[in-house]
């Protein structure tokens, strides 16, 4: 094999492999902008729900120990900060599975009486599920909660 | 391989449908499917990373692989063949990869086999249920984003496509029931493959340089050539040669046989579906093979197993009699038993005990042993493709409405309200899973009558006058499976967090 055809040869594959680490330097550019956008959009991002209005000193309880299939009603209880009931609130709740694919559950009660709101309700299957309680006060202030339930089959 | 062997009569051909045929066998043909599966995928891996809330039921990662990538795997194996293989995103990182990979060596020997597959597939199944990876986004994007970088690693390092062939636990649980579908590659006539010169379904159309192929020579000179070059394509990265295809197990149906094939001489066939499963020189004499499928049968009993009551009762049961805590631990140990220890058993067992039922006195030999076990192995798939179809089928089929409002709240998201400012969360599924509780039951029965079939005709092939006597324990342990899934699919469903089970 000649000196002349071997260096030739080398410098060929030397072409070739420049090229091809071009073609693949191009494609990691090309990667990193679409990891870049993706980076900027994530930043961008904000929660579809509307931001609640933290107050401390509402108190929102709603005991789900014993959570069977079924229908049922949920009683959620709102007091102030002095422990007061508050009756002229909307109480929404939102049960969803903790599994993909599963219907969410929606009651709501829009009066209560001595701060107890009976929320009509159905868990459609036994499981964990993540419960939000949403309450609207009379003045539009929005407070949220999110509890787990674990509900047992019959 | 011995045996008559069985060459599709192409009576249609999907390749010549109009226009998706010839999409199909273009070039780039299979950008059409890996392309959209990209984005789908990458949109799936950003839900899952970013999503402030990280609510299952109302997250694209979640809903999106757990719901419908694994009910619309089934339909497709079913009713056409390996499509998510055609279509797998995670070979595009490949292509980068091969071209920084220097030269690729071949998968260590003792690796190029199943055995990683199967592993693969039991520690997938062992971390869905350890971790809760159906309840989580973040873990369900993490999961793809470590298929993307076990693909381009393995491509980058190796040659033969070692993850699709070797490691890859989705292409696995494809292949395998993909010997059920209605389509498979085949040679258009094999007189002709007889006579090309460049197999290029094999070793592919691809030259750095042109190189001229004469196909025919008359009167001492080349009266048909062809040539290769630049533009041509790669030949079967799993090394399979098309004239002896019999089976679907390891293609992907990515087509590049098609396309690098000079002569139009590779067509993707119509045929009797599990045609393959009767075909005893279309399976390898195996252990890892036949054990993989055996395997992913009992795997999909113990996957529906893990969403009822009765397996908190036992792990904590366990729990307490052991005195272990750790979740992984008795998860692993439950797995190990029900997706290993005891199909190993039963089916060793089974063919153990089919030897001595219509052989000589004595013990049977390892060889026969492995043979018969083999034999039979391909029974394994009604019934497995049976209880998966009724698993996945429900998830599909009561959740596949959910991800118009998942993907409704995602735009909301990003303030894109071209669809409204209120997603729908009551749209749920296609039916109640009161309806489809009828389909599952004849899915498994179907599969469990299929396995059964299957079983008689193999132990006819191979026993013949003493048949039944050799089908007699793969009958026992068809049985005991068909009711051990009634029995599962007759409990309610109850997902919870494994942390909660164990006190």
């Amino acid at each position: 094999m000649s000196r002349v055809w071997i260096i030739c040869e080398t410098f060929r594959r030397a072409l070739e492999w420049r090229r091809t680490a071009d073609e693949a330097n191009f494609q990691m550019r090309q990667l990193l902008r679409v990891v870049a956008a993706a980076l900027l959009l994530a930043g961008c991002r904000q929660s579809a729900q509307p931001t609640a209005t933290p107050d401390p000193g509402i108190q929102i309880s709603l005991d789900l120990t014993e959570a069977r299939v079924g229908k049922t009603t949920l009683v959620v209880t709102v007091k102030d900060a002095t422990g007061a009931p508050i009756d002229d609130a909307k109480v929404e709740i939102v049960g969803n599975m903790n599994h993909a694919g599963m219907v969410p559950s929606l009651g709501e009660a829009e009066r209560g009486t001595d701060g107890r709101y009976e929320v009509p309700f159905e868990w459609t299957m036994g499981g964990e599920w993540i419960v939000t309680i949403r309450v609207t006060l009379a003045d539009g202030r929005t407070m949220r909660q999110q509890l787990t339930a674990n509900v047992r089959t019959p | 391989m011995s045996g008559t062997r069985y060459r599709p009569r192409i009576l249609i051909d999907a390749l010549d449908l109009p226009i998706l045929g010839r999409l199909l066998k273009r070039r780039r043909g299979r950008l059409l499917l890996q392309i959209p599966l990209l984005v789908v995928a990458a949109l799936l891996v950003y839900d899952g990373f970013t999503d402030p809330r990280q609510m299952a039921a109302r997250n694209l990662a979640t809903v999106g692989a757990w719901v419908h990538y694994r009910g619309l795997i089934i339909l497709a194996l079913l009713l056409a063949g390996n499509l998510f293989c055609m279509g797998c995103p995670f070979t595009l990182p490949r292509t980068l990869a091969r071209r920084l990979s220097i030269r690729g060596r071949r998968f260590p020997k003792a690796l190029r086999n199943k055995w990683l597959s199967v592993a693969g597939l039991f520690f997938i199944f062992w971390l869905y249920e350890w971790l809760d990876l159906w309840a989580s986004p973040l873990l369900t994007a993490w999961l793809i984003v470590a298929y993307f970088a076990a693909s381009f690693v393995l491509e980058a390092v190796f040659t033969e496509s070692a993850f699709c062939k070797c490691v890859c636990p989705l292409g696995a649980f494809n292949y395998t029931y993909s010997t059920t579908s209605p389509l498979q590659i085949t040679a258009r006539d094999h007189a002709l493959c007889r006579r090309c010169v460049g197999k290029e379904c094999i070793n592919g159309s691809y030259t750095a340089q042109p190189v001229i192929l004469i196909d025919e020579i008359r009167g001492g000179q080349p009266v048909k050539t062809h040539t290769n070059g630049p533009d041509g394509v790669l030949g079967c990265g799993l090394e399979l040669y098309v004239p002896q295809v019999r089976s679907n197990m390891d293609c992907t149906m990515c087509l590049d046989c098609v396309r690098a094939c000079p002569h139009d001489n590779v067509a993707l066939a119509v045929r009797s579906p599990a045609r393959e499963l009767l075909d005893p020189a279309a399976w390898p004499r195996r252990w890892d093979v036949g054990f993989m499928v055996v395997a992913l049968a009992f795997m999909a009993l113990s996957n529906a197993f893990g969403m009822i009551p009765p397996v908190y009762a036992l792990l904590s049961g366990l729990a307490d009699a052991t005195g272990v805590r750790a979740q992984w631990a008795l998860l692993l140990g439950v797995f190990f038993v029900g997706n290993l220890l005891v199909p190993a058993a039963l089916t060793i067992g089974a063919a153990w005990l089919t030897l001595r039922l219509v052989g000589k006195p004595g013990k049977p030999r390892p060889r026969r042993l492995r043979d018969t076990f083999a034999a039979f192995a391909p029974a394994f798939v009604p019934i497995g493709l049976g209880v998966w179809a009724a698993h996945y089928g429900f998830h599909f089929v009561i959740g596949a409405l959910t991800i118009i409002p998942v993907f409704h709240n995602f735009l909301i998201d990003h303030s894109i309200l071209i669809f409204g400012a209120t997603p729908n969360w009551s749209l749920g599924g296609i039916a109640t899973a009161e309806q489809f509780a009828i389909v599952q039951a004849i899915l498994i029965i179907g599969g469990y009558m299929g396995s059964m079939l299957l079983a008689r005709r193999i132990a006819a092939q191979r026993f013949g006058s003493k048949a039944f006597r050799a089908f007699l324990p793969w009958a026992l342990v068809f049985l005991v499976m068909m009711l051990f899934a009634f029995w599962v699919f007759g409990q309610p469903m109850e997902m919870r967090g494994m942390g909660e089970i164990i006190h």
